[in-house]
């Protein structure tokens, strides 16, 4: 009867084993999206902002938090921030009044085209992360890039 | 005698298990092996045809840009064409192909898009820029041959399929379609239901191989135990009967030894003594036959007679043959057996040996011959061996 029982268990272990991975498979997605995501807004805060970064995104989401709070300094406040990425919808309530000495980042290309605001963008195109800087707003906010990422930066 | 111990003993189990667990390993792998293989000719039979259709699809666009002199220019300006080449591209995605679309590289090495077929919510603009994940996007701008990338790292691409479309043997589009997911699951459906199976057959095996061990140790155990007299915990007339026919004689010395008025110490002394005797007995041949050969047999045939087996070697002259029986002889002589606080006693034994019970048709005559060894030694005043060639 024992025998019985611990053969019995390994089968189960087994099979456990064997559907564990489809199990953790959805969860795993979401979270390694926001945490590739979290770590290239962290290397492009590191080459842009000179300061201390402090960042604000409007409308922020718990899984967010867990992510970028690993880090980043987070404020819950557009004047108290510097760098400010803006990943949702929003209306202009959520932005700062004065804009001076902030930079502003998004996760849509056609926000980043329509709003002077936005000195680049990452995004998914086609399930791959992109990344885009429009030079024009780069030299007006006299940020200069290492050339490794040269390779972003359009001239729209 | 000690090829049945090692057949049983601790290390064979261990070795046996190792072995066991061995071969489920080399299954195991060889699974993991089949299932690769499996995953990949089951992902080129169900894309070889869509790959068909891209193809001819990039054909059908190479055909509506007919003779321009710059496909990319004409497509940026042309917006009928565009809607013609994104109709085209739309008959591409389906359930598993979740993108479509049309790239050229500028310059400056950068793809961007010309025409994409993807929904609103996801569709890019014109001339936007795509960041590439793999040098095979450019490897087909050199060798000029479509190509299919496996992506390891995105979490919900599969693969995706490249064509180029060539002018004057220079690529100048790259027609891209990307799986989603979904059809690899399915693949991988198939395969988990093949896995579960090999996993559920290994999972008997084993269950099979654990209960076949434990059974045939358990019917080892059970068997020994019917073969050992429990009194004086030598081999039983059992063991004689199942093991006549096997035992090689030519092996062998055989001795038969009778304890030397034993029918008066149960009289004298009582049952409990003579069962004494007999243990104690048994146990001095046991231990003298040890020092000398642990593959010697000693069975109790009956009563107060056991039959000694001792085994030959190679290197002993006739004469040391016997020695042994001289030993246990000496042994029980001189051994007191302590039949109370303040009472010893002592015993002698009878002995009848065949030197060579080879000489004879079977066991049972050469016990025969033996035993009338025995018997002569009782007419002529106990406590001694008779020895018989």
């Amino acid at each position: 009867m024992g025998i019985l029982m611990r053969n019995l268990i390994l089968l189960i272990v087994l099979f456990s084993l064997s559907y564990s991975d489809t199990y953790t498979f959805l969860v795993n997605k979401y979270d390694k999206e926001m945490e590739l995501e979290s770590k290239i807004i962290k290397k492009i805060t590191n080459i842009t902002v000179k300061q201390k970064v402090v960042l604000f995104i409007p409308k922020i989401t718990k899984s967010e938090v867990k992510f970028y709070s690993k880090l980043f300094t987070l404020s819950n406040n557009c004047e108290e921030a510097n760098f400010i990425f803006v990943k949702k919808n929003i209306t202009k309530d959520f932005l700062c009044k004065n804009k001076s000495g902030k930079l502003y980042f998004t996760n849509n290309y056609k926000k980043l085209l329509n709003n002077k605001d936005y000195f680049g963008a990452f995004f998914w195109s086609k399930s791959r992360p992109n990344i885009v800087f429009i030079k024009k707003r780069l030299d007006k906010m006299l940020i200069s890039l290492p050339n490794s990422y040269k390779q972003f930066v359009e001239d729209i | 005698m000690s090829t049945i111990k090692f057949l049983y003993s601790s290390k064979m189990k261990v070795f046996v298990s190792f072995l066991i667990a061995l071969i489920l390993f080399f299954l195991l792998y060889e699974t993991i092996n089949l299932e690769q293989k499996i995953e990949k000719n089951m992902l080129e039979i169900s894309t070889s045809d869509v790959f068909s259709i891209t193809k001819n699809n990039a054909s059908e666009i190479k055909r509506l840009l007919g003779v321009s002199d710059d496909y990319v220019k004409d497509i940026q300006t042309n917006v009928n064409l565009q809607k013609s080449i994104e109709q085209k591209l739309k008959l591409l995605i389906t359930s598993n192909i979740k993108y479509a679309y049309l790239l050229y590289k500028d310059k400056n090495e950068t793809f961007r898009f010309l025409v994409d077929a993807s929904n609103p919510d996801e569709k890019a603009l014109m001339n936007q820029k795509f960041d590439v994940d793999s040098q095979e996007w450019f490897d087909i701008y050199v060798d000029k041959k479509e190509r299919f990338i496996q992506h390891e790292f995105l979490k919900s691409l599969s693969i995706s399929f490249l064509v180029p479309i060539i002018k004057e043997d220079t690529v100048e589009l790259v027609l891209a379609i990307d799986f989603s997911l979904k059809k690899v699951e399915n693949i991988n459906s198939v395969i988990q239901l093949m896995q579960n199976a090999i996993v559920v057959i290994l999972a008997i095996l084993f269950l099979f191989f654990t209960v076949l061990i434990i059974q045939s140790f358990n019917y080892h155990q059970v068997k020994k135990t019917a073969y050992i007299d429990k009194l004086t915990n030598v081999y039983n007339r059992n063991y004689l009967q199942e093991k006549e026919g096997s035992i090689q004689l030519e092996n062998y010395i055989l001795g038969v030894i009778d304890i030397d008025y034993f029918k008066k110490v149960n009289d004298t002394y009582g049952h409990n003594i003579g069962d004494l005797v007999l243990k104690k007995t048994a146990g001095v041949i046991l231990n003298t036959i040890r020092s000398v050969n642990e593959e010697d047999i000693v069975i109790r045939y009956g009563g107060e007679e056991f039959i000694v087996l001792v085994k030959k070697s190679a290197k002993q002259k006739m004469k040391s043959r016997y020695r042994v029986f001289n030993r246990i002889l000496k042994n029980i002589e001189q051994y007191k057996f302590k039949i109370s606080e303040t009472e010893d006693l002592s015993i002698t034994v009878s002995i009848g040996v065949t030197l060579n019970p080879n000489k004879y048709t079977n066991f049972s005559e050469a016990f025969k011959v033996a035993d009338s060894a025995l018997y002569k030694v009782k007419e002529n005043g106990r406590n001694n061996i008779e020895i018989v060639e």
